[in-house]
């Protein structure tokens, strides 16, 4: 067969025709904290191999916070999905990897075109629209150690079990004080659910995180599989 | 200046390793109780007790101990 393997659930689902619909596909390296949104001009879409990004409300540098992530289950640059060439949020790799590019005009022009493409990216734009409303949930209702918890099995189930990421970073995403989330980790350390070395946590007992997430986990994650099946 | 937030309670100490740069003691202590704040969410009667009962103990990058921040002291998060 010619079908190249792509580790992306997305690319991985569409037909070998809607895949070359998209245009020049060019397989990128990601470092992190490389931005890759477009903002004013979005000319590309990321579908994601390796790593995590993480998509960034921040408006005019004062009020920060993370709405989703995604990882090799998705796709960056769902506006050229809708039909938008602009921007709004941010989105950051915070763990690095690399994806495969495809040019934004390109995307939009297959979308469409094409039924079967375009019904497989919009049930990722729904699944995704699902995982930032239990974000907007998890914030409102849920305490820091439930978020936390809630957040590491998020990026494990985009980067593997062990990961590089420190708390200062950890609580600009979840937007709350680093000393909380210093405390947090450590008594889940304590618990044995993971394991915390200077800059990288590895996950022990993913039922023991998803108890400790205390609902805030696994909702999102069912529609996803209900919508796209199981990721990559 | 760096300040570090320890935890104490009944059962638990846990040391801060990492440290928050911070203007002065009066903002690490607001920094303190924020966080408390945010650790105890807005539902207490849902928290452990030993944890409600806890403290930040705030010390220099000595170890120097400048403030204590107890969590049962901090206004309740408001929804």
């Amino acid at each position: 067969m010619d079908t190249p393997a792509y580790n992306n659930r997305l690319l991985q689902l569409m037909s070998h025709d809607d895949r070359a619909a998209l245009g020049t596909l060019e397989r990128i390296v990601l470092p992190m904290k490389q931005r890759i949104d477009g903002a004013e001009d979005a000319k590309f879409v990321y579908f994601i191999e390796v790593g995590v990004a993480s998509v960034i409300a921040d408006v005019d540098g004062k009020m920060a916070v993370e709405l989703g992530i995604v990882g090799p289950e998705g796709m960056v640059g769902l506006g050229a999905v809708y039909g938008d060439s602009v921007d709004p949020f941010q989105t950051v790799m915070q763990v690095e990897g690399s994806a495969i590019r495809a040019d934004a005009e390109s995307v939009r022009r297959a979308v469409a075109e094409r039924l079967e493409l375009r019904a497989v990216l919009l049930k990722f734009a729904r699944a995704f629209s699902i995982q930032v409303s239990t974000t907007a949930l998890a914030n409102g209702r849920s305490k820091l150690d439930e978020r936390l918890a809630r957040w590491l099995l998020m990026v494990a189930d985009r980067a593997g079990p062990t990961f590089s990421i420190t708390h200062e970073f950890i609580s600009v995403m979840l937007g709350v004080r680093r000393s909380g989330v210093t405390l947090a980790i450590q008594i889940l350390e304590g618990k044995h659910f993971i394991r915390a070395t200077r800059g990288s946590i590895a996950i022990l007992d993913r039922a023991g995180l998803t108890a400790a997430a205390n609902g805030a986990y696994g909702f999102a994650e069912q529609h996803y599989a209900r919508l796209l099946g199981e990721p990559v | 200046m760096r300040y570090f937030f320890h935890y104490r309670d009944a059962e638990r100490y846990f040391a801060d390793a990492e440290g928050t740069d911070l203007n002065d003691l009066e903002t690490a202590q607001s920094e303190g109780r924020l966080s408390a704040r945010e650790l105890l969410g807005s539902e207490r009667a849902e928290s452990d007790p030993d944890f409600l009962a806890g403290a930040y103990e705030i010390s220099d990058a000595d170890g120097m101990l400048l403030a204590v921040v107890q969590f049962d002291e901090t206004e309740p998060k408001v929804r």
